[in-house]
C-alpha cells in the first residue's frame, strides 16, 4: 500500500509536468476500489490534496468533483464506455480548473492512456 | 448498510463544507507544499528535457532540413537578382561612358537597350522616341545595323550580316574602296578591285553616304578571297569587334 502510494506521488509528479493526470486519478481510484467505501471516499479527499498542491488548484474544489466522480462511478460499473466517458468529462473540467495549456504531448499521453485502458478493461 | 452508507457521505459532505469554510476564512494555506510540489515537478521538468534530447535533436534536424530548402529557395532568389543588378550594372556603364562623350548630340541620338526576341533583332525605342527608319545602330563607334522597320514602342534592326539587299560604301584604313553586304551569315567587303591591297586585319570604315556619317567603324577584315584570278574583283570578309546580341545599350543616330 505504501509503496503504491509512493509510486502514485511519483506518477503525480511526472503527470502535473506534462500535463493532465490520466494515469494518476485511473491508478488511484483503482487502488481505491480494492478498499472499503468509507477508504473510498476519505481516499476522494486525499487524492484532492495531493491534486490540488501539484496543480495548484482548490482542495475543496477538486474533492467535490472526485466525490461526484466516485459516486457516478458506483453506478456505472461494469459500464467500461460511459466509464471512459465519465473520465473524460472529469479530466476536462480538471483542464479547465487547473487553468492547464494544450500541448502536442497530450496527443501521446492521451493515447496511450486510451491504450492502456482498452487492454485493461475492454479486450476479453 | 444503506444507513452507514448515507452516514459516510453526510460525513463527507460535512467535511467538504469545513474544507470550504477554512478556504474561506484563508486557513487552509498549502502554498509551502505547493513550492515543494514546484521544485519538484522542476526537476522532473529537467529529467524530462535530458530524456528528451535525442528527440528534440531528431527535431532540429527535421527544421534544419526544412531551413535548408528555405535557404536553397532564397539563394536561387538572390541569383535571379545579382543577374539582373550585374546586368543594369552593365547598362549603367555603358550609360555613363556615353555621357562622358561630350561630342554627340543628344537631340539626334537616342540611347537603347538591345532586345532579341527569337534570333530577331530589335531596339526598345520606337516613333515615341523620335527613331527614323534607315537610322544607324552603334556601339562604342562601330555600326551594328540600320533601322528598317520603327514600331510605336519599339524598332527593328537589319543587321550588317543580314544586309542582302542594300550595300554600304567602305573604305579600309589603308584606302581600298568597297561595299559591305551580308551573306546572311557574315558580313563580307565587296566589288574590291582586284588589284587593290588588302590585307588581314585593316579596319574598315564607312564612307560618307545619305544617312550614314563617315568614319564609323564596321570591324576588320579576316579573311581575303582571291582564289578566281579571272574575276575583275575581290571580296573580304569582315569581323565586327562587337556582338549585337551580347551589349547592353545601343546608339540610334
Amino acid at each position: 500500500m505504501l509503496i503504491n502510494i509512493l509510486w502514485l506521488i511519483i506518477l503525480l509528479s511526472f503527470e502535473a509536468t506534462l500535463g493532465l493526470p490520466l494515469f494518476f486519478l485511473y491508478l488511484a481510484s483503482q487502488l481505491l476500489d480494492r478498499h472499503g467505501e468509507r477508504v473510498a471516499l476519505f481516499g476522494c479527499f486525499a487524492l484532492g490534496l495531493l491534486l490540488s498542491i501539484f496543480y495548484g488548484v482548490s482542495w475543496p474544489l477538486v474533492s467535490v468533483t472526485l466525490l461526484v466522480w466516485y459516486v457516478a462511478k458506483t453506478f456505472l460499473v461494469d459500464r467500461h464506455l460511459w466509464l471512459l466517458l465519465l473520465y473524460v468529462a472529469w479530466q476536462a473540467s480538471f483542464f479547465f480548473l487547473a487553468d492547464l495549456n494544450w500541448h502536442y504531448f497530450y496527443l501521446v499521453h492521451v493515447a496511450v492512456f486510451t491504450w492502456y485502458f482498452f487492454r485493461k478493461n475492454l479486450r476479453k | 448498510m444503506l444507513r452507514t452508507r448515507l452516514h459516510q457521505y453526510l460525513f463527507a459532505c460535512l467535511l467538504l463544507f469545513v474544507l470550504f469554510f477554512l478556504q474561506f476564512l484563508r486557513l487552509l494555506d498549502l502554498s509551502g507544499l505547493q513550492h515543494l510540489a514546484s521544485w519538484w515537478k522542476s526537476q522532473n521538468y529537467l529529467l524530462l528535457q535530458q530524456l528528451g534530447q535525442p528527440l528534440r535533436r531528431l527535431q532540429n534536424f527535421w527544421n534544419l532540413s526544412a531551413r535548408l530548402e528555405d535557404l536553397q529557395y532564397r539563394y536561387s532568389e538572390a541569383a535571379a537578382t545579382a543577374i539582373q543588378v550585374k546586368s543594369l550594372e552593365r547598362e549603367n556603364q555603358e550609360l555613363r561612358r556615353m555621357l562622358e562623350n561630350t561630342d554627340r548630340n543628344y537631340s539626334q541620338v537616342v540611347i537603347s537597350a538591345p532586345l532579341v526576341s527569337f534570333a530577331q533583332s530589335f531596339v526598345a525605342a520606337g516613333q515615341r522616341s523620335g527613331v527614323q527608319l534607315g537610322s544607324a545602330v552603334l556601339h562604342q563607334g562601330t555600326l551594328l545595323g540600320l533601322i528598317d522597320q520603327v514600331e510605336e514602342r519599339q524598332s527593328r534592326v537589319l543587321l550588317l550580316s543580314r544586309m542582302g539587299e542594300r550595300a554600304l560604301l567602305a573604305q579600309t584604313n589603308q584606302g581600298v574602296l568597297g561595299l559591305v553586304r551580308g551573306s546572311g551569315r557574315e558580313i563580307l567587303l565587296t566589288e574590291v578591285p582586284a588589284d587593290a591591297e588588302l590585307a588581314l586585319g585593316d579596319l574598315v570604315y564607312t564612307k560618307a553616304q545619305e544617312g550614314i556619317k563617315e568614319g564609323l567603324l564596321i570591324g576588320r577584315v579576316v579573311k581575303v578571297d582571291r582564289d578566281n584570278k579571272a574575276l575583275a574583283t575581290q571580296t573580304a570578309a569582315i569581323e565586327q569587334l562587337v556582338d549585337f546580341f551580347a551589349v547592353a545599350l545601343v546608339e540610334i543616330q
